[in-house]
């Protein structure tokens, strides 16, 4: 996708139309939009605890995408660029929502009354994380990020981002403890 | 945390990306397409904006719930090349799993306000500092005030702030007071409605510092950089006087952070803290009837820099005669009092210019004891007045008899 790579110093001019150059097939938005739509929503709809509101995001952060795409698909990961604006548009809406919290909660009742409990005690587990631990939790296991991209993301050291991931873990650790225990106990 | 339960947490997210990911059905790229479409037609004008906003009625859930996010407005068409992909746009959208999730709203998201959109709107401005007296609510802001407690636009920048693939406005706007006058950079938007709203202040001017702002630069990747001075210019303070810093502030989902730059000023370069004492002048008569005395006059400069210029000003009776080498470097102006200006030079640090200052009045002048002011000042280059830093011992009265 990224072009510049390959141009020598004092040779020709960069190609202005790198896309069509015959070293790569040009990325298509289709086939972007159909490799990464589904991953996105699955970080976000964690995050959010929400699949109706993670998956607005996503597709909004894909049309943001579409609208620039001359040049987001030159980017040398496009899918980082998305990716960094769904979980804008989701860090951003989760603070001027003022009803977030309590929002958030009705949806973790209704998820206690579905079919699989595993999944519903690991929302609940992320859902009492501080946002920060929250999302790089989630970045690490489900976007499967490193912690160096993980601290561009975020714009902050590399540190910070094991220190949250650190809390997180323990923190989910012993809450998932916790209910394991009590279905033990039932 | 065991390494037992470290693996046991890998594998429940991994079930969880699988359970999740088997549940979700995409949109697809077609409502993509869809949308865009919508968002760039309304460039072409108010009457399309209208029809669309009736037709894109159902969907705007999402913006409703969602507040200022999502934008709706024309699209800057500078920023959003057009690709020739439209083949597919008659593709029905695909079924959705939630009501809720159907679509993104139709809206478009844009929050580039020109300079001329922004001073034709009327804006909430976040609170002046008292005792700036500018209006906040409903305030249509001026390009070139004519009168004080005016908010005037000083500067315009773009950018996207918080990261979310669309652009915001940055303003620095100054609360007109004579020549000087508060001044913020408050960051705008557009709201679901298509208004302009006011995300909230970078920065603003403060006491001590920064007393002016005088530029701003929304850099590509969303950080605002702020040029600051220390001392705002006038009343005598030149602008080159002033100390310049730029900082770099960002969003942080709920305000503005520093993130770059210094985050306070030093001791202002033009500064200094002279210090005055003197004592009475008491004549005595001479044989000829004529009268003569002396006072001392010490000038000290309690600063930790050299005072290269400094002036000490002296209000005396006109029946006085200056007299001896003492005031050599002095200029007179002999009018309703004589005035006189001592020029003083090289001051050093923790040290005092001590000056013994002769006069003299003529027989048969007479002249009624009283009081005579005295005062010094340091001054930088170019002959303005320097920051008096602790002007509290600048100034003493002496009697003379």
């Amino acid at each position: 996708m990224s072009v510049t790579r390959d141009v020598r110093a004092g040779g020709a001019p960069p190609d202005p139309h790198p896309g069509r150059t015959s070293d790569g097939p040009e990325l298509t938005f289709d086939d972007f939009y159909h490799a990464h739509f589904r991953g996105l929503v699955v970080q976000l709809r964690a995050y959010t605890g929400d699949v109706g509101q993670a998956q607005d995001l996503v597709q909004e952060a894909f049309c943001r995408a579409f609208a620039r795409w001359d040049q987001v698909s030159r980017y040398d990961d496009p899918l980082a660029w998305t990716r960094r604006v769904a979980w804008n548009l989701a860090h951003n809406r989760w603070r001027r929502l003022r009803t977030a919290r309590s929002w958030l909660v009705r949806q973790r009742e209704i998820h206690v009354a579905g079919p699989n409990p595993d999944r519903v005690a690991l929302e609940v587990a992320l859902a009492a994380l501080p946002a920060k631990q929250r999302r790089a939790v989630i970045l690490h296991y489900l976007a499967d990020m490193p912690i160096a991209e993980i601290a561009a993301q975020e714009r902050v050291a590399e540190g910070t981002v094991k220190s949250w991931l650190h809390r997180g873990r323990a923190s989910l650790a012993a809450s998932l403890r916790e209910t394991t225990e009590e279905a033990q106990d039932v | 945390m065991s390494e037992h339960e470290s693996i046991a947490l890998a594998e429940r997210f991994a079930r969880y990306r699988t359970e999740v990911l088997a549940e979700i059905e995409p949109p697809g790229p077609a409502a993509v397409r869809r949308t865009v479409r919508l968002r760039r037609r309304r460039t072409f004008g108010s009457a399309v904006a209208a029809a669309l906003a009736l037709t894109a009625g159902p969907i705007l859930g999402y913006a409703a719930l969602d507040g200022p996010t999502p934008r709706p407005g024309p699209v800057d068409p500078t920023a959003s090349p057009t690709p020739s992909l439209s083949a597919s746009a008659t593709v029905s959208p695909s079924a959705s799993p939630a009501a809720s999730s159907a679509s993104p709203t139709g809206a478009a998201p844009n929050g580039r306000i020109s300079r001329a959109q922004l001073l034709a709107t009327p804006v909430s401005l976040p609170a002046w500092s008292s005792p700036a007296g500018c209006p906040t609510k409903d305030v249509r802001m001026a390009a070139e005030p004519v009168k004080d407690d005016t908010n005037a636009l000083i500067a315009i920048d773009h950018g996207d702030l918080d990261g979310d693939g669309a652009t915001e406005t940055v303003a620095l706007v100054r609360c007109v007071f004579g020549t000087r006058g508060p001044a913020q950079v408050i960051a705008f938007d557009r709201d679901a409605a298509g208004e302009v709203v006011t995300l909230g202040r970078v920065i603003s001017t403060g006491r001590p510092a920064p007393g002016w702002l005088t530029a701003l630069d929304v850099r590509a990747d969303g950080e605002v950089r702020v040029e600051l001075l220390d001392i705002a210019p006038g009343g005598g303070w030149p602008e080159e006087y002033s100390q310049r810093q730029w900082r770099g502030y960002r969003w942080t989902g709920d305000g503005f952070d520093q993130v770059s730059g210094p985050t306070g000023f030093g001791p202002n370069p033009n500064s200094a803290d002279l210090g005055l004492v003197a004592g009475d002048l008491v004549l005595t008569t001479a044989t000829d009837g004529s009268r003569s005395g002396s006072f001392t006059v010490r000038v000290r400069n309690d600063g930790d820099r050299t005072v290269r210029d400094a002036v000490l000003q002296l209000e005396l009776p006109t029946a006085l005669e200056l007299t001896g080498d003492g005031w050599a470097g002095c200029d007179l102006n002999r009018d309703a009092i004589l005035l006189v200006f001592c020029h003083l030079t090289d001051v050093e640090s923790r040290r005092e210019v001590r000056l013994t200052l002769d006069v003299k009045v003529a027989a048969g002048v007479s002249l009624t004891p009283g009081q005579a002011p005295l005062r010094v000042w340091p001054e930088g280059p170019g002959g303005h007045n320097m920051l008096e830093t602790d002007s509290s011992d600048n100034q003493v009265t002496i009697d003379y008899r």
